[in-house]
């Protein structure tokens, strides 16, 4: 296993808003995390991670029909890749680990 | 409601065209859903997604190729931000340092700011009319100065210069308006009907005066300012057209000029004006005569015609009717000058002043801050070597100090106009009303500029050198420390040498100012202003045409004026001294100068005029009550007409003839003493004083002395004259004391300017001084704690710091003499009784200063002496 293989924050964010949606694409996957965490993000961040996981084999996309209320643009769907699933789960066990009998120590402060 | 286009124009710009289709349909579709809610905050949630996105988007466009490099400007931008980001926490963690820097050169740039916003409109802006280069004023000279002139010469200058220039001649006119409540007098002019067209500056209702407005008896129409159609018409677009009744005389409204018509060009330049009406003479009338000079011409050049050609011509014309008319224009000279010029000229010198000083505050402002930096340098030594053996190159370590100079000159430059719209103010409260242009000071973008540049300029010159300097030596070894500290104290104590001189130019020409000011003040004017009130008025129009109509009015004013019990004694004249007024005549004294050569400021008088003023009498008698109109002509003169045309001899019973050659001839009678008329500081003139009943008056001054309150009296004058005739004016009504100290107005303007700025920079040089004291203790600590340790007493231990100081201060008074005496020449116009090089004054200056020195080094010799042994070897 490389260091390349480990996902950053904002990638795993990403990855569970596609995992979770049904049908995810761009604005969706921004709306979601928007709504979980309260990060309002820009639509250009979700996309350059979208590539990067994309081009890691993470995750895949398709083109959809355009539609007149995205001003005859194409939607680009998303979908969740073996690989990346393996590497989400890696990360948040990874992270379960580390956090277990963290949360007291965390609310003293 | 679609997105804004530009938002997805630039995002196609920077993505790649998948990318762009991908984000600006989801961007499109989160838009649409937004609009229907909050239309205006979905455009500006657009527009932060976009910024955002471009922010994010790291790769280059591919199709526009490899040739253009974003990453760099990026970079250097990013590196930028990243450098005010860190220039902000810098200072925040010095505040002391910071809040000393942005505050000395605040006060020193608002100071400046504030001056030049009272010198643009004078002294930088053109004046408010088209063309304004064209504009000449026109005249016989007098004294070299270009003054008024007689109707008959205008004519023939407009008729023979009129390939040249169109001229306009204006005189001054104070009508009395008849209102509900008695009468107004109102300011105004009486132009030849060139003169609105002339100067370029159309009504704003109505129309403008025709030549056939320009004739004599026909000449009952006029033009009003925008102030007087709101007070008086309401701003009524009717009033054009309506009938007005100035002296009696029923006058149509033509014209309303427009409020931005600023009152430059009046008879004495800067007068308001509020109505206007044709001059209406004709060679033939009396009053155009040759030598009936009271009129002001006014020109515009023709395009194209410079103002030495205008010249030339004026010269060859004035010639010719010097040659045809030999006995009325024997030795007088025309001349010629721009309207810009001739408006300015007398307050360019005062100005020039303020501003030269406020540029002193700002060089001591600038060495205090040079000194700041210099120190701070020398103490963030570490921290830059540190980043330079990092990695860091000079270049970035100097852009970063750049960076930090401008983030202080832009906080500075805030401060200072905050601190400049007080002064402005200020200055605007003080401003005498000989400063012309007023209205039009402000605190506008050329004032933003003008603060931005110095306090960019200062900050970038005078911080960026330490810090340059700093930046070479950053890599220097721990070794050169003590010799950099010393250097660097060095020049500090040169910087505090160029404050103490600088400020000690500022003191003493603040001290001379005052002492002019003081001198002027005790000067005494010949008579006694206290106690007495001065009220103004006019007697003009068909019902006062006889001087039997006028007399009887100002025969019963007086009594019953004087029936108060807190009235000692009421008079009237034609004029008063520091009033305001000239009155001069051409006189002829019999058996010495026959031909008018003699030249007398005319007072006519009633009897109690002597006691209300309380001019002495020096010989002979005053005017008594017996000097009626029919008894024989009597004259009084004053102690300096007897100086100039008596050669000091006894006057009394010489007689003396004033005005036209058919006059009578006048029985000199008395001798008074000297009056001050134009000027507190101007000498005595020759005067004389002739009974009121013998020359009538029709524009009359009532001065009254006694205890009586000024708003008392005023009230008692205002209700005796309406019963008696309600349509004469009041006005210029003020106690005496008001007239002088307007006189003494001009000086006490600069004197307390100057002092303010001197205040300043006294209060600059002490932090400066404190500053250096403060470091030379701290870096001598070791020194100082040896020798304490060694037996030293505080006293001895204060005493060797303290020397350095004094030293300091005598090598900075040394060229500061020499600086403030070679500036206080540049004073001297203003100066009155007192010498530029008044060594009494240098003295003071220099002792001032001596005390700024001792105090502020009390602070840092105290701590000098309180320094223990132990902590002084441990500090380095």
């Amino acid at each position: 296993m490389t260091t390349t293989d480990w996902l950053g924050e904002f990638e795993q964010l990403v990855l569970f808003a596609i995992l979770q949606l049904d049908d995810p694409y761009g604005a969706v996957i921004r709306q979601e995390i928007a709504r979980r965490t309260g990060r309002d993000v820009s639509a250009g961040a979700v996309y350059t991670t979208l590539d990067r996981l994309q081009a890691r084999g993470l995750v895949s996309s398709f083109w959809g029909e355009p539609t007149p209320e995205r001003g005859g643009k194409r939607k680009r769907h998303y979908r969740l890749e073996t690989a990346g699933r393996h590497a989400l789960a890696r990360s948040w066990e990874a992270l379960r680990s580390m956090a277990r009998g963290a949360g007291p120590k965390l609310e003293e402060q | 409601m679609t997105p804004p286009r530009s938002a997805l124009w630039l995002l196609s710009r920077r993505l790649d065209r998948d990318t762009f289709e991908a984000i600006s349909g989801d961007l499109t579709e989160e838009f649409d859903r937004r609009a229907t809610l909050r239309p205006v905050l979905a455009r500006a949630w657009f527009w932060r997604q976009t910024v955002a996105t471009l922010l994010a988007w790291r790769t280059p466009r591919p199709t526009l190729g490899a040739g253009r490099a974003p990453d760099a400007s990026r970079q250097w931008l990013g590196g930028a931000r990243l450098d005010v980001r860190i220039a902000v926490r810098q200072l925040w963690r010095a505040p002391g340092f910071s809040l000393t820097a942005i505050v000395t050169l605040g006060i020193a740039v608002s100071l400046n700011t504030a001056v030049f916003s009272v010198v643009r409109p004078v002294l930088l802006d053109r004046l408010p009319f088209p063309s304004s280069d064209q504009l000449v004023v026109l005249g016989e000279l007098q004294n070299a100065t270009i003054s008024t002139i007689g109707y008959a010469t205008f004519d023939d200058w407009r008729a023979r210069m009129s390939n040249l220039a169109t001229l306009a001649a204006l005189g001054s006119w104070a009508p009395a308006l008849a209102t509900d409540s008695g009468a107004e007098r109102l300011n105004g002019m009486r132009v030849t009907h060139e003169f609105f067209a002339l100067l370029g500056i159309p009504p704003a209702l109505g129309r403008g005066f025709a030549p056939s407005d320009d004739v004599y008896e026909r000449s009952t129409v006029v033009m009003i300012s925008d102030r007087l159609w709101r007070s008086q018409f309401d701003a009524d677009p009717r009033a054009i057209g309506t009938r007005v009744r100035l002296d009696g005389v029923d006058h149509e409204i033509v014209g309303v000029m427009p409020a931005s018509f600023e009152p430059i060009v009046s008879a004495q330049f800067y007068q308001p004006a509020d109505v206007w009406t044709p001059l209406g003479y004709d060679p033939s009338r009396s009053v155009a005569c040759r030598t009936c000079r009271h009129l002001r011409v006014i020109g515009r050049l023709h395009a194209g015609v410079t103002l030495a050609q205008a010249s030339a011509t004026l010269e060859t014309v004035h010639g010719q009717l010097r040659q045809a008319n030999e006995s009325q224009l024997r030795g007088s000279r025309a001349g010629i000058e721009s309207l810009q010029d001739r408006v300015t000229r007398p307050v360019r010198r005062p100005l020039a002043l303020l501003q030269g000083a406020a540029m002193l505050v700002l060089v001591v402002a600038c060495a205090n801050l040079a000194s700041l930096m210099l120190a701070r340098a020398t103490s963030r030594r570490n921290e830059l070597a540190v980043r330079a053996a990092l990695g860091a190159s000079r270049g970035r370590l100097v852009r970063q100090q750049l960076i930090e100079a401008l983030v202080l000159s832009g906080l500075s430059a805030a401060c200072g106009l905050a601190l400049a719209a007080v002064w402005s103010r200020s200055l605007l409260a003080l401003a005498p009303p000989t400063l012309p242009r007023m209205s039009q000071v402000s605190l506008d973008w050329t004032a933003w500029l003008f603060s931005v540049a110095i306090a960019g300029g200062s900050a970038v010159a005078f911080a960026l050198a330490p810090a340059l300097r700093s930046a070479r030596t950053a890599a220097g070894s721990e070794g050169l420390r003590t010799t950099a500290r010393r250097a660097t104290l060095r020049l500090r104590e040169l910087l505090i040498v160029a404050d103490l001189s600088v400020a000690l130019v500022l003191i003493v020409s603040a001290a001379l100012m005052i002492a002019s000011l003081r001198n002027l003040l005790v000067v005494s004017p010949g008579f006694d202003p206290i106690g007495v009130s001065t009220f103004q008025m006019s007697l003009v129009g068909p019902r006062w045409a006889a001087d039997d109509a006028v007399r009887a009015f100002h025969e019963e004013l007086l009594v019953r004026i004087s029936s108060r019990a807190d009235v000692e004694a009421a008079a009237l004249s034609g004029q008063i001294p520091l009033g305001g007024n000239r009155d001069s005549w051409g006189a002829s004294i019999q058996g010495r100068l026959e031909d008018n050569e003699a030249e007398l400021e005319r007072y006519s008088v009633t009897p109690d005029y002597f006691k209300a003023m309380r001019i002495p009498l020096m010989e002979g008698r005053l005017i008594e009550p017996t000097d009626a109109t029919t008894s024989e002509a009597v004259a009084l003169v004053s102690q300096e007409a007897v100086r100039q045309y008596w050669a000091g001899s006894s006057p009394i019973g010489s007689r003396i003839r004033i005005g036209p050659r058919d006059g009578p001839w006048r029985t000199v009678v008395g001798v008074v003493g000297d009056v001050r008329h134009a000027q507190l500081d101007a000498p005595p003139t020759p005067q004389m004083y002739l009974p009121q009943s013998q020359l009538t008056d029709s524009f009359i001054v009532l001065s009254i002395r006694g205890p009586v309150a000024f708003p008392v009296a005023l009230q008692h004058v205002r209700s005796t004259v309406r019963d008696l005739a309600a349509s004469v004016p009041v006005y210029s009504s003020s106690p005496y004391v008001d007239l002088v100290a307007r006189s003494a107005a001009p000086r006490r303007f600069l004197a307390l300017v100057l002092v303010g700025f001197s205040a300043c920079a006294l209060v600059l040089t002490t932090v400066g001084l404190y500053g250096v004291a403060a470091y030379a203790v701290a870096r001598r600590a070791r020194e100082v704690g040896i020798r304490i340790a060694l037996g030293a007493s505080p006293g001895s231990v204060r005493w060797m710091l303290l020397r350095r100081g004094l030293a300091l201060a005598a090598v900075g008074l040394l060229p500061g003499t020499g600086a403030a005496l070679g500036a206080t020449r540049l004073l001297e116009s203003q100066l009155f009784g007192v010498a530029p090089h008044d060594m009494s004054v240098l003295l003071a200056a220099a002792c001032l200063l001596l005390v700024v020195v001792l105090a502020a080094h009390v602070v840092p010799l105290r701590r000098a002496a309180r320094i223990a042994p132990s902590t002084a070897l441990r500090s380095e």
